[in-house]
């Protein structure tokens, strides 16, 4: 199995691990609700060196994105950076991503761990499209982390790095961490104020240590991918492999927003716009269960509060929120059963569980 | 090695018998195993169970796992903290994290489950 720079990071501050995309990742340090509770509190650092960083450059670096990636990339600035997707011919999603501009013709993405190796060598089968790109997988080289939580920023700054007040959401800065030449970005996947740290590999786990010295009396702690879960299903944020695929496109999950038919041609373009103009089939939405039970990946969605309701699709992702105390999940539906307030159910291991379509994020921060 | 007054069974409950009654509980194990403990559901008083049955379920915020129990009888009571509480099984999985009391019907069954010492074995051997 693959183990990232962290690894013995891990090991030493009590992680379990498991098998994640064939990484050995923490599941959990202290636990996944404390840790959850750490992140929304104070702030929680999360290794996400697993997953894959590719480095698209070149003068023909920019063409090349607008082909392959669904969002705009002629809108970013440098040091700014997107969500956004690569789709098949079929506008069926390859993989979520995010996209870094990180000098005039240098772009990093930031690819899922599950799906890096199959992106880069579909990238490099569409580079003959365009001229005047290299695509490198760094993913080995750098190693990434998540610092997230409302602490995050002083914690950071403590650590030397200046500037972060004036750094805007998905704005990125060069910063120099125990003397490693670093990329800071205010990203992440927890609806926190929060940043991730691009830094070399072979320091990684010195800044690692270093900023949970530094960031004790803060509060921070190591964080695993339990809580991750927990944090971005609040959020409603996609996870690759549970609500979206190669069989799900951008459309039907709801990310219509980083799909831009105005900026030119881009592979799935025409699938794409056909299923605009037509409407999609289906429609991922966020629920809420109204009596207390947990809905799982493959439950069921059935019309109307009642046993008899006819199935009208699936769960996706499910968990109950530590901060609703509720059932909460993300799910396909037939168009009709779409909308806010729709009255649905669930059926969960052969309970039928009323709820409620709302609209997402489940978790609102106070801004501040 | 797990507390040797209970006795244990395969798919990671244990049961503490006093006269014609048992606790039940799940194991150390399962709880380390299942994670974050957020939602247990749990029969009625008065359900009438049999060996082997499913009588309930824990949610963690991994997975959901089923509650057997390993011996037959009425359930005559179930822990009232665990509604708001479930992390208790996490914490105290063999004390305050008990889960359900059980008249026997028939006390002879629990003959037949592992002792601490053999279920200790049973978890080498799983490993």
């Amino acid at each position: 199995m693959n183990r990232t720079p962290l690894y013995e990071g891990h090991v030493a501050a009590g992680a379990k691990l498991v098998d994640f995309a064939g990484w050995e990742m923490p599941i959990q340090y202290s636990g996944a609700v404390d840790e959850y509770q750490t992140v929304r509190t104070a702030a929680g650092l999360f290794d996400v060196s697993h997953m894959g960083r590719v480095l698209v450059s070149g003068p023909g670096a920019l063409a090349f994105l607008q082909r392959t990636t669904t969002n705009d990339a002629a809108k970013l600035a440098v040091l700014e950076s997107h969500y956004s997707m690569l789709c098949n011919a079929s506008g069926g999603i390859k993989d979520d991503i995010f996209v870094y501009r990180i000098k005039p013709q240098e772009y990093y993405l930031c690819v899922n761990a599950s799906n890096r190796e199959k992106i880069v060598a579909w990238l490099k089968e569409q580079l003959p499209g365009t001229a005047g790109v290299a695509i490198r997988d760094r993913s080995a080289e750098i190693a990434q982390l998540a610092l997230q939580g409302p602490a995050s920023r002083a914690i950071l700054s403590d650590l030397g790095v200046r500037d972060l007040t004036s750094l805007n959401p998905r704005h990125c800065l060069e910063a120099t961490l125990l003397g490693a030449p670093s990329l800071v970005t205010r990203t992440g996947y927890t609806g926190e104020l929060g940043y991730e740290l691009y830094v070399p590999a072979d320091k990684a786990l010195g800044i690692w240590n270093e900023l949970l010295n530094r960031g004790k009396s803060a509060g921070l702690k190591p964080a695993g991918l339990g809580a991750r879960d927990l944090l971005r299903l609040e959020m409603a944020y996609l996870l690759y492999g549970n609500d979206i695929s190669e069989d799900t496109t951008p459309l039907e999950a709801g990310a219509d927003w980083v799909v831009n038919f105005q900026k030119g041609d881009f592979i799935g373009r025409d699938r794409l716009s056909r299923q605009q103009t037509e409407g999609p089939a289906r429609r991922l939405i966020a629920f809420e269960l109204l009596q207390k039970a947990v809905p799982r990946h493959g439950c069921k969605i059935l019309a109307h509060s009642h046993s008899e309701g006819k199935e009208i699709g699936e769960v996706t992702s499910g968990n109950l929120s530590p901060l609703l105390q509720k059932g909460i999940g993300l799910g396909y539906v037939t168009p009709a059963f779409a909308s806010v307030g729709a009255t649905i159910s669930i059926d969960i291991r052969g309970k039928v569980v009323p709820a409620v379509v709302v609209k997402p994020p489940f978790y609102k921060r106070a801004r501040g | 090695m797990e507390p040797t007054n209970l006795r244990y069974h395969e798919e990671h409950e244990w049961i503490r018998v006093e006269g014609r009654q048992a606790t039940l509980g799940i194991s150390n194990f399962a709880q380390d195993a299942l994670g974050d403990i957020v939602f247990i559901e749990l029969p009625k008083t008065g359900t009438v169970v049999t060996a082997g049955q499913q009588i309930g379920e824990v949610e963690s915020t991994k997975t959901t796992s089923s509650i057997y129990t390993p011996v037959s009888g009425t359930i005559v009571k179930i822990n009232p903290d665990l509604k708001d509480h479930p992390e208790v099984v996490n914490s105290d999985p063999y004390g305050e994290g008990w889960m359900a009391v059980i008249d026997l019907s028939d006390p002879k069954q629990v003959d037949g489950l592992m002792t601490a010492a053999q279920y200790d074995t049973f978890l080498a051997s799983n490993k």
